[in-house]
């Protein structure tokens, strides 16, 4: 005689609830949150008439915004995107075009971009979320190569030579305004963050990224989720890339959808301030570009490249050092801190 | 006449990639590690080759075998003792590492050599026959042939020798592997030291066909991991098969369709087998779930 099947329902893992433990209630967050961005904005008024302090700071707010977006997907979804260059190019390619070719107005462009960028990430998160894991990586990165090599190929697009907007077509002149602007772009990026952290969808993301079969069988589904991060992610990716434009006044392909110094620096920066947490990507694109400014001032009389190089060796050592990131590595002093002082007691 | 100078240039493009991948293949198809300085190790044996000609009067055949091979094995270990070994379950902060070890060695170059294109002539580079009435560059046809013999030296290891099998096995399954009383972390010592004498030898042998630069390594990284993917993880013959493959796409696209765009031709066709066949052309079904959860 058969056993009786019992239907046993599938062990669910629960990693770690201290991965919860640290979650503040609503309002503290929240509060954190207000105090951060008011003093991003103390910070760049005592700056301006700084004009390089003010421009180091303008790019580095955009890169930290850009990097909380890409967490949203990345970090929270554990899907490592090598293809968001194509969303931040979607986004000044929008705003550029409309503006040169018909004037139209760039918060317009910039909505059109939005729009596309959402289409895109749509349109392509059902092939792309069949690969896992390094596979994920290569296909966005193969993405986001055939993305450059198509603008650079046609010609509406400018081709090789890109889209000058001219000068007194611009939207802001006053080069002080831009360090507030990428701070209003970081607040929203960091809100979106900060509210999906908090909600369903980011409960489940992190359950689908660390195990998507025990979170499909709890009840999450998985490409829905992950598709509805991309989806916001590249959103907000693209209106990065829409500022970005406006800030530098000329599309220069590589510089907006080039593989390694767009579509690998973002996740690079999330990694190091810390993936999966709010404040971590925050931290890693203020500083790893004010760092690699500053060395790039300090080591100006060496040869060209050793800057550079100086900073590759940094990132190794942060990687080996620092795995959690450099927001990870503080909380988890921190919490080995409180548990040692609980144990004294 | 034409279709045969296309079937020639792209089967001997495709021998180029083939060699680059093959070395990449022994690291992400045994060790599962994304290896983005895997195009740097090339740069570096295209540079060394350059030096040890220009400095010595080596011929860069010579440098491929006796200078190139231990350094770039010394490389490869280094890279996993001192970085791999530490980051062996942490699959993001891997691509991260190797990402920042691109940025490294590309800029550490282009220190040394202040960015200047090198070109290395030899009396072979230009060297050529005449087959069915059509060139064939020798330089070209060496790259070829050292990448069929690897892939038959790599093949005839893999499955013969008692190390092919413990490579086989950790490929399939690292716990198991383990307790089968397999030293792992020796296995990827290994592995790594190969792939990079593999890829700093192929640098050497490619000196002579293109100028090097401290950026050459990015471009030849990516075809190498379609080459990987596309011929299936861990099978040394899908990348020969593969690389063949890749070349002769390119180099009909480039014909057919426009030069500008053969790069975007052949990364659509990987990302559709990507999405229809991860595990690759000649790779197992299921090999691209193992190894990352």
């Amino acid at each position: 005689m058969k056993p009786k099947d019992t239907a046993a329902p599938k062990q669910i893992k629960i990693r770690g609830p201290q991965k919860f433990s640290g979650l503040q209630p609503a309002r503290t967050a929240w509060s954190a949150y207000g105090i951060a961005i008011a003093a991003f904005i103390l910070i760049a008024a005592a700056l301006s008439g700084e004009p390089y302090y003010m421009g180091l700071a303008a790019i580095g707010f955009m890169w930290a915004g850009l990097a909380s977006a890409w967490n949203i997907i990345g970090g929270f979804g554990g899907q490592f995107s090598l293809a968001h260059s194509v969303f931040f190019g979607a986004g000044a390619y929008s705003v550029a075009l409309l503006k040169v070719n018909f004037g139209v107005s760039p918060f317009v462009g910039m909505l059109v971009g939005v729009v596309i960028s959402a289409l895109i990430a749509w349109a392509l998160s059902w092939a792309l979320f069949r690969l896992r894991g390094p596979f994920f990586a290569i296909g966005t990165l193969a993405l986001s190569l055939v993305a450059l090599s198509l603008v650079e190929y046609f010609e509406w697009t400018g081709g090789v030579m890109g889209v000058l907007i001219p000068f007194q077509d611009q939207f802001i002149t006053d080069r002080n305004m831009w360090a507030f602007v990428f701070i209003a772009f970081l607040a929203l990026c960091v809100a979106v963050s900060l509210a999906i952290s908090r909600s369903r969808l980011g409960y489940y993301l992190i359950a689908v990224r660390d195990d998507d079969d025990a979170a499909s069988a709890a009840g999450a589904n998985p490409l829905g989720v992950k598709t509805i991060a991309f989806v916001i992610s590249a959103m907000l990716t693209s209106v990065g890339g829409g500022l970005f434009i406006l800030y530098l006044g000329f599309l220069d392909p590589p510089s907006f959808m080039s593989a390694i110094s767009v579509a690998a620096y973002i996740p690079l920066l999330a990694l190091i301030g810390g993936i999966g947490t709010v404040v971590g990507p925050v931290i890693g694109g203020l500083m790893l570009p004010t760092v690699q400014a500053l060395l790039r001032g300090e080591l100006a009389e060496l040869p060209p490249g050793i800057s550079e190089a100086a900073m590759g060796l940094i990132l190794v050592l942060a990687a080996v050092y620092f795995r959690e990131g450099l927001w990870g590595k503080f909380m988890k002093s921190i919490r080995r801190f409180r548990r040692d002082s609980n144990r004294k007691e | 006449m034409e279709l045969l100078t296309i079937l020639y240039s792209g089967i001997l493009v495709g021998g180029i990639y083939a060699i680059v991948a093959i070395g990449l293949n022994a690291v992400f198809g045994v060790v599962r590690v994304i290896n983005f300085a895997h195009g740097e190790f090339v740069m570096i044996g295209m540079f060394t080759a350059y030096f040890a000609w220009n400095v010595w009067q080596i011929n860069p055949y010579v440098t491929s075998l006796f200078i190139a091979v231990p350094l770039g094995f010394l490389l490869g270990v280094a890279i996993q003792f001192f970085v791999i070994k530490h980051l062996l379950k942490e699959p993001l902060m891997q691509m991260f590492a190797t990402f920042a070890l691109l940025i490294f060695f590309e800029n550490l170059i282009l220190a040394f050599t202040g960015g200047e294109p090198k070109t290395l002539r030899v009396d072979t580079s230009s060297a050529s026959f005449d087959l069915l009435g059509v060139a064939v560059s020798i330089p070209r046809l060496i790259v070829l042939m050292v990448a069929i013999a690897l892939t038959i030296v790599l093949v005839a290891f893999l499955r013969y020798s008692f190390e092919g099998t413990a490579v086989r096995a950790v490929s399939q399954d690292r716990t198991t592997a383990a307790l089968m009383g397999i030293s792992v972390n020796r296995l990827y010592m290994m592995a790594f030291g190969t792939s990079g004498a593999i890829a700093v030898m192929a640098g050497a042998i490619l000196a002579p066909i293109y100028t090097a630069t401290p950026t050459i390594g990015f471009s030849f990284v990516l075809p190498a991991f379609a080459v990987v993917v596309l011929g299936g993880l861990g099978s040394i013959t899908g990348s020969l098969v593969g690389g063949i493959l890749v070349g002769i796409v390119e180099a009909l696209s480039g014909y057919f369709l426009d030069p500008a765009l053969k790069q975007a031709v052949w990364f659509t066709l990987f990302l559709v087998v990507l999405v229809v066949r991860p595990a690759g052309l000649f790779g197992l079904a299921g090999s691209q779930e193992i190894g990352h959860k």
